[in-house]
């Protein structure tokens, strides 16, 4: 595996820092004592910096240099202290471990240092050699909670990037797999894996995220979600233009369609582009599970993210303009209901809304023993007694639980959030225009998500334009057997079966 | 983003350009449930019946200005025009009156017999007025029926709605009786009610509630006679809009009934043209089962069932012929014999127009009937037979 410690990862390195730069220019010198005081002075006031020196067995001075936790101190002292005490620095395959390299001024030093490597530095040796001995405490790789299905792996991602690009590779074992180191962030310099495969990606799409990846100057990435902004095709757009993931099997789901994955250090989240909107819509599980049951499983999504979108809107505007939509006796039971109410039926729906979504929101917050007492809190106090108390109608009540369960019947977060977001513009439509301007607001976003692109792929491909080979994927979910090709909107080319004929 | 900022604020324009002019609210709105219209002076009497939510148990906390223990509200006002007694009734209404939920409209007898034709226009001009309305004549004042009790439903107008669809195998509805009334040669019926007593006996209180009594047979939109009891089953029959007929037979020399009724059955009406002289067959197939039989008589035999069906179609011949005589004297034509004419023989039709009801009125009409008893039900053999064969 090329990863970070590759020729083209040291020359990227160089020039990145701005300050400080004819320090870290100054190159080794023989002195290792001269080389120490300099390596100190580059990480003045750092508390966590480790200098150990070890007399060797040759007879001359060598130190080693590391950041405290960062590295496996075990592994340090085993495959890499063990053999110095015996053997010549000179020859760097004295040191027992695969990932060794030079480095040459005190900036590489440091750059290696800072990334988790421990620095061997000699007497009249006008050089380092840095080690890879990465470790410290990173959680173990767990099942993602965010995506948890009945059926499939339990593994998910974990903040430790080399894991994560061992769990993909263990499920596609192909050279074809390619995985393309970047560092991002001039402070944090997190480690970037773009992963794709090389015969059913699109290279235009390659070249495009690369050159966008490439261009993002910020000082630091702390989860993949600044990338996903950073290199959105449209920023303002309410809807996600880029598919996330915590499970290893989907990112590779995901390679294998030609699509590309972005893999950020110290975040479990991995992103995964170019995106649909159908694929927002889809579980992992929708492939785990027999064909019948995913269809069903995937209509029923599908209605219900209506239901998220439009249910509130619909009731608003038919209570407010269009009452003789209703059936005469569901009327008559929603006038009783609303008989007391002092509220416009909009203030009403707004007034369960927004606090349901502040429910939401604390019970997200909250350590899950208090989450509970949250739920119990909202379910009596909102649920029952506001339509005690005559603040709110019971119909309204069952309007906004509905809506709020089907919201979340939304696989993946960042939909159901913009649905969620975007039901509250349609409410205030359907007050104001009824479902005439509900009808505007379906316009506005059908527009809006027709003109979307994800990396230059439009976000209702498939639907519109039209591949009708495609449709086999979006609203149905067809038998493997069936799906004999794979989707071009990703992959760009038709090439590629996934079965043989 | 400039074009994007100015489509946003067109949105915002266009939102604000509706207004919120058309909101209403449900409780600023009063939906009317059923309305009646009698004849008044030179003018009508407008009576509308308004369900009050809060009355209608609703849950806790319901319960606006309500009026006593009636879960409705009615009131009635006089005008030269419907509308205009509409326009009154509103000014003594604290909400809307809002037509699109009203399933019923009652007409007296009174305007029935003058035409109704002058209503009807009220109800299809409006947008807001329903086609799906079941239009029932009262006997005697419309608005008195919608005073009834009806205990069993929530509304009175429920009521006549529920027994107006009930009693017909499909639905009597507003745009039933004017494509009826609208077709050449066919006139319309409606169903007719009246407020009745229930009995429950000397202990039990009495309530006022709605009955069906008949058929009204009209002349174009004329109600020129009520057919009821049997004479509106036949007349129900020949039309098929008979929901599931039964007959009862008559043997006084075994003293007793057989009740039967008829499943499925099949109405053929056919017009022999010869010349000027038009004559009609109607053929009538049923299949039918024994409900009842308080004969000692054994019917499960071949022939005996014969003998059976036979008794059937005889009887219902009768009753037929007693019928078809009734409407020939009132000139009326329900069974739309005319229009059967009409598509046969046009240039007849075109010829006879004018005339037509003279036609009608000696017009002869042959029924062919063909009864099957298919089944007589769990016990093949008459209990009262065996009875009286085990105690001889």
């Amino acid at each position: 595996m090329v990863y970070a410690k590759g020729v083209t990862s040291v020359t990227e390195r160089k020039g990145l820092d701005k300050e400080g730069k004819e320090e870290l220019q100054a190159s080794l010198e023989l002195n290792l004592s001269r080389n120490i005081e300099n390596i100190q002075g580059v990480f003045d006031k750092c508390n966590d910096l480790i200098i150990r020196k070890v007399p060797t067995s040759e007879g001359y001075e060598a130190a080693v240099v590391y950041l405290a936790g960062l590295i496996n101190t075990e592994e340090l002292q085993e495959h890499t202290l063990q053999p110095l005490l015996t053997r010549d620095l000179a020859s760097a395959a004295a040191v027992e471990n695969s990932q060794v390299s030079r480095a040459e001024t005190v900036g590489e030093v440091a750059e290696a240092v800072l990334n988790g490597e421990a620095a061997l530095l000699a007497s009249n040796q006008p050089y380092a050699v840095t080690v890879n001995v990465r470790g410290g405490n990173r959680r173990a790789v767990e099942e993602p909670p965010t995506e948890a299905t009945v059926r499939g792996p339990r593994e998910g991602f974990t903040e430790n990037i080399q894991t994560n690009t061992a769990l993909i590779r263990f499920r596609l074992k192909t050279t074809k797999l390619k995985m393309v180191p970047f560092t991002i962030g001039e402070e944090t310099k997190t480690n970037v894996i773009l992963a794709y495969h090389d015969k059913l990606a699109d290279p235009e799409v390659i070249q495009e995220v690369t050159r966008r990846l490439q261009s993002i100057k910020i000082d630091g990435i702390l989860e993949s979600g600044y990338i996903e902004e950073l290199i959105e095709d449209n920023p303002y757009s309410p809807y996600p233009q880029m598919h996330y993931t915590e499970r290893p099997d989907t990112a590779v789901a995901h390679l294998l369609e030609g699509k590309f994955c972005i893999l950020v250090d110290n975040t479990p989240v991995a992103l995964v582009g170019p995106t649909t909107f159908w694929l927002l819509m889809q579980a992992s599980e929708d492939y785990y599970e027999r064909f019948y049951i995913s269809n069903l499983l995937r209509w029923l999504r599908y209605v219900f993210m209506f239901v998220a979108l439009y249910l509130p809107s619909i009731y608003v505007s038919v209570l407010t303009y269009h009452q003789d939509m209703v059936p005469t006796n569901l009327l008559y039971s929603i006038a009783s209901a609303r008989e007391a109410i002092p509220f416009p039926a909009l203030v009403e729906a707004l007034i369960m809304e927004v606090s349901f979504e502040a429910l939401r929101e604390a019970g997200i917050r909250l350590p899950k023993t208090i989450g509970q007492a949250v739920g119990i809190l909202g379910a009596l106090v909102i649920g029952q007694a506001a339509v005690q108390a005559g603040i709110v109608s019971a119909p309204m009540v069952i309007i906004v639980a509905l809506t709020g369960i089907a919201s979340f019947t939304i696989p993946r977060f960042n939909l159901a959030i913009t649905v969620r977001m975007l039901r509250f513009p349609l409410m205030i439509a359907a007050s104001v225009l009824g479902v005439y301007g509900v009808m505007i607001g379906t316009y506005i976003i059908a527009a809006h998500l027709c003109q979307l692109r994800s990396f230059g792929v439009p976000y209702m491909s498939g639907y519109a334009p039209l591949r009708r080979k495609e449709l086999k994927d979006i609203f149905v979910r067809a038998p493997w057997r069936k799906m004999k090709t794979r989707p071009i909107t990703y992959s760009g080319s038709a090439e590629g079966r996934r079965q043989k004929a | 983003m400039k074009l994007g900022k100015r489509f946003l604020v067109s949105v915002m324009l266009l939102m604000l350009l509706g207004g919120c002019w058309d909101r209403r609210e449900v409780n600023d709105v009063a939906f009317v449930a059923a309305s009646a219209a009698d004849k008044e002076g030179d003018g009508y009497r407008v009576g509308v019946q308004i369900p009050l939510p809060g009355q209608m148990g609703g849950p806790e906390g319901g319960g606006g200005g309500t009026s006593g223990e009636k879960s409705w509200y009615l009131d009635s006002e006089q005008d030269k025009t419907l509308r205009g007694a509409l326009e009154k009734l509103q000014q003594r209404l604290s909400r809307v009156l809002n037509f699109s939920h009203r399933r019923v409209i009652v007409l007296g007898e009174e305007l029935a017999k003058e035409g109704i034709v002058s209503v009807i226009d009220i109800l299809i001009r409006a947008p807001q007025n329903r086609l799906t309305v079941f239009p029932v004549i009262a006997e005697g004042k419309a608005l008195d029926l919608l005073n009834a009790k009806a205990p069993v439903e929530q509304l009175p107008s429920e009521v006549i709605r529920e027994l107006a669809s009930l009693s017909f195998s499909k639905q009597l509805l507003l745009n039933i009786f004017m494509k009826d009334l609208l077709k050449e040669g066919e006139d319309p019926v409606l169903p007719v009610m009246k407020m009745a007593e229930t009995k429950p006996g000397s202990e039990g209180k009495k309530d006022k509630t709605i009955q069906m009594t008949g058929l009204g047979v009209m002349k174009k939109d004329r109600l020129v006679s009520i057919f009821r009891e049997e004479d509106a089953k036949y007349l129900l029959w020949l039309n098929q809009m008979n929901r599931l007929p039964s007959i009862t037979l008559d043997y006084p020399e075994k003293k007793g009934y057989i009740v039967l009724q008829f499943q499925q059955n099949k109405v053929d009406v056919r017009p022999v043209i010869q010349g000027d002289e038009v004559s009609f067959r109607i053929k009538i197939m049923a299949k039918g089962s024994v409900m009842e039989d308080t004969t000692a008589k054994n019917i499960s035999t071949g022939i005996a069932n014969r003998q059976l069906e036979k008794d059937a179609e005889e009887h219902v011949r009768e009753a037929m012929k007693g019928v078809v005589s009734q409407l020939k004297k009132l000139k009326a034509d329900p069974i739309g014999l005319g229009s059967r004419v009409r598509d046969r023989n046009y240039t007849f039709w075109r010829k006879h127009k004018k005339d037509w009801f003279e036609l009608y009125s000696t017009a002869d009409v042959y029924f062919e009937i063909d009864f099957n008893i298919e089944h007589t039900g769990t016990v093949s053999n008459s209990i009262i037979r065996k009875h009286v064969e085990v105690n001889s």
